[in-house]
């Protein structure tokens, strides 16, 4: 296992903190068309006339496109088929897509952009879900504007509570978050002279993009082609709006048949893409002076805008994750995506979970305070373990990492050992969370859950793969590299990714749900197999023993008994090439049987599970309500770190991301569902100064069907943070607060009112 | 489309000629001005003038008691300065505050001083210190007091043919000690939500001249004038601190904005300026161990 395990440098590193890489926005094509999106100016309203006669004396104008310019479908194809590409008649939300110009220069398409008039008569819109859900004249969606409810029904709840020592109720709110990727969203579309298009851009899932160009141009899949540029970071922020901004080019470029290229403004992006979903949660749970959990009672609402997108399944994952990683018998759920006249929101690290587990992990520390039981003591008592069964009905037959992660950080932390340290204005805090994570696709989207991959080993052993997930910065290229190496036995350097891209490999899914590793390194050990047994064939012959004592490891095969009887892969894959044997594979990985029931919300929603345990250390200053975050620890059950270093890295980036939506980051909305701060000077999220101390810990229980042992995690560092600063904050000064962010001025606030 | 004329004078007086016959927008650093345009905050200038080669307009001096700041000094520069690390320590508090590191190496102290935002880092220290500014046109020069300088959030007194050319201050002596203090919601990169910056003139104990001025709690900077009436003559001790901070709050009149709330905002300009006291309070002390 040479490769399998090492902290290899991650593939392009270095090209990245150099500025290097080939970015969309570095793209040139001669003959390139600018253009500029029109967007709507009110939150719902009809569209009564686009006029562009005002542009027709702008020298290198090329044109308006709208609704009608569309040959195909105008429509988003994603859960549901009610996003339009442009809207047509209706707008319903502020800066929606009506259309856009194209131009000889980007210049240009921005003058004419100001030039177009837009007349759209207001109309009433719905900015408050509470207000939208089920309103009785303006219907955005269907009868009562839910796009989705889930609901979880097991055991009794009313009598369970009746037995509970001890009952928490409150409610919780979480805000918008922003993916905050650093590149901007864009794309260029090239139709080329035989009537197919290719679509370069920044992107999460080239196979969403090829399907909506293909539904919006009229064409069929084989005419599309989808290539991934170097993507600088997504987020679950580039899943499902990059299909958007494809056809926002595609179009243009279809009918002046040119290229087009189309990048986003960070203002433009922030106004108009997705979002984590806003959140209502009333939440209410008890446990018996046992300190074990009887009972779990929520509502889980989420603010989807005004078109389904990704709610749905964002709502499914969030359902499934709103008992956190702990045994409860009777549990009663109900969730809601609502429709209103705002941004959609869609994917976002975390996917529905980290908002419903703020109130989870809140809590659970709540339930041990009036339990008077220490909140990692009540936890310990609580979480699953392998053997038992989930709240929704599924069994955990192995790779249940979740105490292990717990007494990780307790033994780290120093946990809550504050006491001495305290002084002057400054409280110190310790705040613990425990969470989980399902992953893959899962039952909401199973029917996309396999993948594709495609090995090619050269005849100078230099090796190339193609996958159909994407590296959008997490690192899966570098990953994938590794298993490719360790299973023909060559040095890492020997491989190389090539772009993904729809014409390499099948449909292999949406890279999100933290599936990327297990789903594509699987399918690459079958791609594998072939060229593995070709060496393996080759190596037996040379060495003249049996092939089951062939060992391949970083370039040399070697006799298993014998060490010193050695041939270099080299020479083995040059005498393979003379024999003309097979040294190029393809895999295909579909995932084991995911199931859901609609009505009882049983099931066993994901293949596999990971774990994580974190805890935080902060100071409040008691005047000013200021958190200063002190010290981090985290523990994660991986199944197995491929990249230690990379998972590490996984692990800090998302806790500091989770700081961000714990502490500062609001986009606000003001009563007309217009964004007030889309911008990063008011859009706060935490610089390389407010990074506090972060100590990443790795727990290794393998997932079986996974490579290696390996499963996905990249979304998990994230989802507990805001709970755990939370528990902070109420550790240090004995105020909950129980809305996010946690800002200054709510502490000071609830301080006062103590 | 419109087109923007950019002229970039080598010298003072090239510049001011330019301002008179144009009347155009000044860019120094540019990490405001690019900003509001690139933004819509300010409709594209027909004309800009670049005044960041005009080498006049840098460098920091001392002349008998008084120090003078060119306008094009950046805040990379202040913090660098020994001069100002000694008579304006504030000041240099106050530069660390800004930006990140790239916007301190291209920001200027005149840029921040024009762009005219009550929560701009550099003024509440200057406040203190009575800085004039020096404002020049081809009719002549002429001195502002930076306090009559700035008339509401990005407004100021200047005519369109002047340019800000120098921050002009009395040094201080041995008994003079500064605070600045502010509050902003995250480490770097954050524009002050509340800021407050003091100079005491201190002798055997007793205050002289007493000066506090508060940011991003008005439509500009101001003083905080019951604050400074009630520390002239007395001694500072914790008790002194917290009536003279109560005071402070009373001189001011913050808003809710998209940075913070006008209550929290009152409340911490009390908390400023209180531990600002208690720290010249606690480095005289320090200073009477040594």
């Amino acid at each position: 296992m040479g490769l399998i395990g090492k902290s290899v440098i991650k593939a392009g590193g270095v090209e990245r903190v150099t500025g290097k890489g080939t970015f969309v926005a570095d793209i040139k094509l001669p003959g390139m068309v600018y253009c500029a999106v029109i967007r709507s100016p009110v939150a719902r309203g009809d569209i009564i006339a686009i006029d562009d006669s005002s542009c027709n004396r702008v020298k290198g104008y090329l044109g308006l496109f709208t609704a009608k310019s569309i040959p195909g479908n105008n429509v988003i194809p994603i859960v549901f088929r009610d996003q339009p590409c442009f809207a047509a008649k209706r707008v319903n939300y502020h800066g929606e897509p009506i259309g856009v110009v194209a131009a000889e220069s980007k210049a240009i398409a921005h003058t004419a952009l100001n030039r177009i008039k837009v007349t759209v008569k207001e109309l009433e819109g719905l900015i408050d879900p509470l207000k939208a859900w089920g309103h009785r004249k303006i219907k955005l969606y269907g009868d009562d504007n839910i796009f989705r409810h889930s609901k979880i029904r097991r055991g009794d709840v009313e009598s369970a509570f009746r037995e509970c020592e001890v009952i928490i109720e409150d409610t919780y709110t979480t805000p918008y978050q922003e993916h905050a990727y650093i590149e901007p969203q864009g794309m260029v579309a090239n139709p080329l002279p035989d009537g197919t298009m290719e679509i370069y851009g920044s992107m999460q899932c080239p196979f969403y993009v090829r399907e909506a160009v293909a539904e919006v141009l009229a064409l069929p899949l084989s005419d599309v082609r989808v290539i991934q540029t170097s993507t600088g970071g997504g987020f679950g922020g580039k899943e499902d709006v990059p299909s958007l901004v494809a056809c926002q080019a595609a179009l243009p470029a279809c009918l002046l048949k040119r290229p087009v290229k189309l990048i986003y403004e960070r203002d433009e992006d922030m106004i108009s893409m997705s979002k984590r979903h806003p959140s209502w949660i009333h939440y209410k749970s008890g446990a018996t002076a046992d300190g074990i959990l009887r009972a779990i009672q929520a509502e889980y609402i989420i603010d989807g805008g005004a078109y389904s997108t990704l709610s749905p399944v964002v709502l499914f994952r969030g359902t499934v994750h709103s008992m956190g990683p702990y045994r409860c018998e009777n549990v009663h759920i109900d969730s809601y995506a609502v429709a209103t006249n705002k941004v959609p929101c869609g994917a976002f690290r975390g996917f529905g979970s980290p908002q419903i587990l703020f109130a989870v992990e809140s809590q659970m520390d709540r339930l041990a305070q009036g339990l008077k039981m220490d909140p990692a003591e009540f936890r310990r008592r609580n979480l699953l373990k392998t053997g038992d069964t989930t709240s929704f009905g599924q069994k955990l037959s192995w790779s249940v990492g979740a105490k292990e992660t717990l007494e990780k950080v307790v033994e780290h932390s120093g946990w809550r050992n504050h006491i001495p340290e305290s002084a002057g204005d400054k409280r110190i805090g310790y705040g613990l969370s425990t969470v989980f994570y399902g992953v893959g696709l899962g039952a909401g989207g199973k029917h996309l859950a396999r993948t594709g991959a495609r090995v090619m080993v050269e005849p100078d052993a230099s090796v190339t793969f193609s996958v159909g997930t994407t590296d959008m910065g997490q690192g899966m290229q570098t990953v994938l590299a590794q298993v490719v190496a360790q299973e023909l036995g060559l040095p890492f350097e020997n491989i190389r990714m090539m772009p993904t891209d729809t014409s390499r490999v099948p449909d292999s899914g949406p890279t999100v749900a933290s599936r990327a590793t297990t789903m594509s390194g699987n399918a690459l050990i079958i791609a594998c197999e072939k060229p593995r047994d070709s060496i393996l064939t080759e190596a037996s012959i040379l060495l003249k023993i049996e092939k089951h004592n062939v060992v391949i490891d970083e370039g040399i095969a070697f006799d298993r008994k014998d060490g010193r009887l050695k041939v270099t892969i080299k020479e083995i894959i040059k005498n393979c090439f003379g024999k003309r044997m097979p040294l190029t594979g393809d895999g295909w990985y579909n995932t084991p049987e995911t199931s859901w029931d609609n009505e009882t919300g049983i099931g066993e929603p994901y293949v596999t599970y990971a774990w994580a345990s974190n805890i935080v250390k902060l100071a409040v200053d008691t005047q000013t309500g200021e958190v200063e975050v002190l010290k981090i620890s985290s523990a994660h059950d991986v199944g197995k770190a491929i990249n230690p270093a990379m998972v590490e890295c996984q692990i800090e980036g998302g806790v500091i991301q989770g700081l961000g939506f714990a502490l500062t980051e609001e986009m606000m909305a003001d009563s007309k569902g217009k964004l007030l701060n889309p911008e990063f000077s008011t859009y706060i999220i935490p610089t390389a100064s407010d990074v506090p101390e972060i100590e990443p810990i790795i727990v290794e229980h393998p997932y079986p069907d996974g490579p290696y042992g390996a499963r996905g995690f990249g979304e998990q560092p994230l989802m507990g943070i805001a709970p755990a600063v939370a528990n902070a904050v109420a550790d240090a000064v004995g105020v909950r607060i129980t809305d996010l962010p946690i800002t200054a001025e709510k502490i000071w606030r609830a301080l006062r009112a103590k | 489309m419109t087109q923007t004329v950019i002229f970039t004078p080598k010298s003072l007086s090239e510049a001011l000629e330019v301002l008179n016959d144009k009347k155009p927008v000044v860019l120094a650093g540019g990490t405001d001005l690019l900003v509001q345009i690139k933004g819509g905050g300010i409709p594209p200038p027909r004309y800009i003038i670049a005044i960041d080669n005009i080498k006049a307009l840098k460098g920091i001096k001392k002349n008998g008691r008084k120090v003078r700041i060119g306008a094009l000094t950046t805040f990379e520069e202040i913090l660098d300065s020994e001069l100002l690390a000694k008579f304006a320590p504030h000041l240099l508090e106050a530069s660390y505050e800004i930006g990140s590191p790239q916007i301190r190496a291209r920001g200027t102290i005149g840029g921040n001083i024009m762009n005219a935002s009550p929560a701009g880092d550099s003024i509440p220290p200057l406040f203190v210190l009575e800085a004039h500014l020096i404002l020049q046109s081809i009719e002549g020069r002429r001195k502002v007091a930076i306090s009559q300088f700035h008339t509401g959030p990005g407004k100021t007194i200047r005519r369109r043919d002047e340019l800000l050319i120098g921050i002009e201050f009395e040094a201080g002596d041995k008994s003079s000690r500064y605070f600045f203090m502010r509050l902003g919601t995250r480490k770097a990169l954050a524009i002050a939500k509340v800021s407050a910056a003091g100079m005491l003139n201190i002798k055997n104990g007793h205050i002289g001249k007493a000066r506090i001025a508060l940011g991003a709690v008005a439509p500009t900077v101001v003083y905080a004038h019951g604050a400074q009436d009630l520390l002239a003559g007395k001694s500072l001790s914790p008790e002194v601190a917290l009536l003279v901070a109560n005071a402070a709050q009373n001189d001011c009149h913050p808003i809710d904005d998209i940075r913070s709330q006008a209550e929290y905002r009152q409340a911490m300009v009390g908390v400023l300026v209180e531990r600002g006291l208690m720290r010249i309070m606690n480095e005289l002390n320090g200073d009477g161990q040594r």
